[in-house]
């Protein structure tokens, strides 16, 4: 650990992120259309904590983390690394930085391959970064599998020999062995049963306080957001409409896009009566093709106005809340 | 009072002669009611609705007990001419990925025609009328349009919607949604209930809605079936089963799934959760099923099964149910 003059540098910072798709052209020598997956999204990660982004699918979300990680080549915007500029990294410098920036994915069905044995998964990584020798990289994941909570003995396992839960702590051991600094994680439980949930959310947050992690948590699930994460973005068609710590957002939500996000969910506390006023969105986001003129979010907001559907709103700064909306008190 | 639009009794499915998949799940389900099923992956849900339809998906499982009857008929007795005809017009199934239970090369007009049609005696102009009319029903904007459209061309939440069109086309008693909504985003899994709701009250539909969201269930149901490996652990009203929860596996399963919650969390907090797994098939000891993963399990409980006892509305299988943690 170094001192701490770096204390004030976030650990992953962006600065007006896009990420375009063009489409296939449909005509020749038109322009071909192109996907707005995300459109100027700026925000830091302070080191040590988790940070939280939300949205509905086709929100950019996923895409976001990808260009951060660099596996997904950024249109325009900047991504730096503890103040540092790693936009345009390749080669040598681009590994040193995967060393300090791995991921865990969705779906730890389809991230294993499925005839190599669970151990040489996850010291592969350690082999393409050429961290220390053999006989140190097989210790190493000995000693990751003991801390994820499997036995070492499984390394010799495949991975269909698992269950749901026990290969997502695979995928966390295998995010875990170069020692990153900031883990993404991209949908952690959503693939696995309810019970497991909460036994893999467990073992993450031991792992952030033991290896002092920083996380950039990406999910639906508003419920699991609202515990683990300390400062959450809510993205909406490749931008951010809102932001703020986790307290502030959920108990006071001033975007209509997060209120109506926070209101759709059932809360199992409720079985006095069918859910009250609520704010229901009606139909499904526009697409990000052709995204409209104005606020992005007017065609399914219950109080846009005329102005909404001409200026676009920019994200505004209020006491370390932001939001991006004509209309938010 | 009515007679139950659907009486399960005793419902018992064998894999391969090795074990139980369901072991005598019974229940009830009155016209118009709304009755989830809730459990964990691989407590046979999702089972016992193939079961009712008579859509087992493999050889290997054979129902060998109970009875099922709707609306006073016994399903597993009928020949399966019958059950073909039973299917969509007395009891109708949607799946958890609409994907995957649509044909990829039919329109959607198509498909949901064929089941108007297959349901009663009209013409293809007429079956597209009404189509058309389904659609909108479950609010599928400008339906028209839609009808020459392929799956692939639909959102997730609109492919739902069809599901639940070809679904409702036959004006079946029964609706079974297996997960219905676990695939889709909150917000349109909100119109989707608001939907059901609807269709429920203007056609007087019983559901049963298979999830492990009690959020779902809060919000939908108006009993709760709890299993677990295969049996019925507790049932109750969903006011009983979410206030006062009592089988140590229902308010495990509670605990553990972070809902929504008004109160501010500044920091993680650990998470409740049940330890371990649901046991295969082949692991499952004598005694109670959920005894090894639970925290007031004592001897009695690894030696003999709980028997589903029935009080005050709601039946429970678990020794020390009532609360006592001493027996």
């Amino acid at each position: 650990m170094t001192t701490d003059p770096t204390k004030s540098v976030p650990a992953i910072r962006t600065d007006g992120l896009v990420v375009e798709f063009p489409l296939r052209r449909r005509l020749p020598f038109r322009k071909p259309a192109v996907v707005h997956a995300v459109d100027g999204v700026s925000f830091s990660v302070r080191r040590g904590t988790t940070f939280g982004i939300v949205g509905e699918s086709g929100s950019g979300k996923t895409t976001t983390a990808l260009a951060i990680m660099r596996l997904q080549a950024a249109s325009a915007g900047r991504i730096f690394l503890d103040g540092q500029d790693i936009t345009h990294h390749h080669g040598e410098k681009l590994r040193e930085v995967r060393k300090r920036i791995q991921i865990i994915f969705q779906d730890p069905y389809s991230s294993l391959n499925p005839r190599r044995r669970v151990g040489a998964a996850v010291r592969e990584p350690l082999d393409l970064l050429e961290v220390g020798d053999a006989a140190a990289r097989e210790r190493t994941v000995s000693e990751l599998f003991e801390r994820v909570g499997l036995r070492p003995e499984q390394m010799m396992l495949f991975p269909h020999q698992f269950s749901g839960g026990q290969r997502q702590r695979v995928g966390i051991a295998r995010a875990l062995a170069t020692r990153p600094e900031i883990v993404v994680c991209d949908e952690p439980v959503s693939a696995l049963d309810v019970a497991v949930q909460a036994q893999i959310l467990n073992l993450m947050r031991e792992l952030k306080q033991e290896l002092g992690l920083t996380y950039l948590f990406i999910s639906h699930n508003l419920g699991v957001v609202q515990r683990v994460c300390d400062e959450i973005a809510v993205m909406y068609l490749g931008r951010i409409v809102e932001q703020a710590d986790a307290r502030t957002l959920f108990s006071r939500p001033r975007h209509p896009y997060t209120r109506a996000l926070l209101s759709a969910v059932p809360r199992a506390r409720e079985s006095a009566g069918r859910p009250t006023a609520r704010l229901m969105l009606a139909g499904d986001p526009p697409s990000p093709v052709n995204l409209p003129s104005g606020c992005r979010f007017a065609a399914r907001c219950p109080i846009a106005e005329p102005r909404c559907h001409k200026e676009e709103p920019p994200l505004l700064e209020q006491a370390g809340h932001k939001i991006a909306c004509h209309l938010a008190g | 009072m009515e007679p139950a639009i659907l009486k399960v009794r005793d419902l018992t499915v064998d894999f391969r002669g090795t074990g139980k998949i369901l072991d005598r799940v019974s229940f009830d389900l009155d016209r118009g009611q709304t009755i989830g099923i809730v459990g964990e992956s691989g407590c046979g849900k999702s089972m016992m609705a193939l079961s009712i339809m008579r859509l087992m998906p493999s050889l290997a499982l054979r129902i060998t007990g109970g009875r099922v009857e709707l609306d006073g008929e016994d399903l597993l007795e009928a020949s399966d001419q019958r059950m073909r005809e039973v299917r969509g017009s007395k009891a109708a199934m949607i799946f958890q990925d609409p994907m995957t239970s649509l044909n990829p090369l039919y329109t959607i007009g198509d498909q949901i025609a064929e089941s108007i049609r297959k349901n009663g005696q009209v013409d293809r102009r007429e079956a597209m009328a009404k189509t058309v009319g389904m659609l909108k029903a479950v609010g599928i904007p400008d339906p028209a349009r839609h009808l020459g459209e392929y799956p692939h061309q639909l959102s997730g939440g609109k492919r739902q919607r069809v599901m639940i069109a070809m679904a409702l086309a036959g004006n079946p008693d029964v609706l079974i949604a297996d997960e219905p909504t676990t695939a889709l985003d909150v917000t349109v899994q909100a119109q989707i209930f608001e939907q059901l709701r609807a269709m429920q009250e203007k056609s007087g539909t019983s559901i049963i809605l298979i999830t492990h969201d009690m959020g779902a269930v809060a919000e939908m149901a108006d009993r709760v079936v709890v299993m677990y490996a295969g049996r019925i652990v507790e049932e109750g009203s969903v006011e009983d089963i979410l206030d006062t929860p009592r089988h140590p596996y229902t308010r495990g399963l509670i605990a553990c799934i972070p809902h929504l919650s008004d109160e501010p969390f500044d920091a993680w907090p650990l998470l409740p959760v049940i330890p371990g797994a649901v046991p295969g098939l082949a692991e499952r000891q004598a005694g109670c099923t959920f005894a090894p993963r639970c925290p007031l399990a004592d001897r009695h409980c690894r030696e003999n099964v709980p028997p589903l006892v029935e009080s005050a509305g709601r039946r429970i299988a678990c020794w020390h149910g009532d609360g006592d943690s001493a027996r």
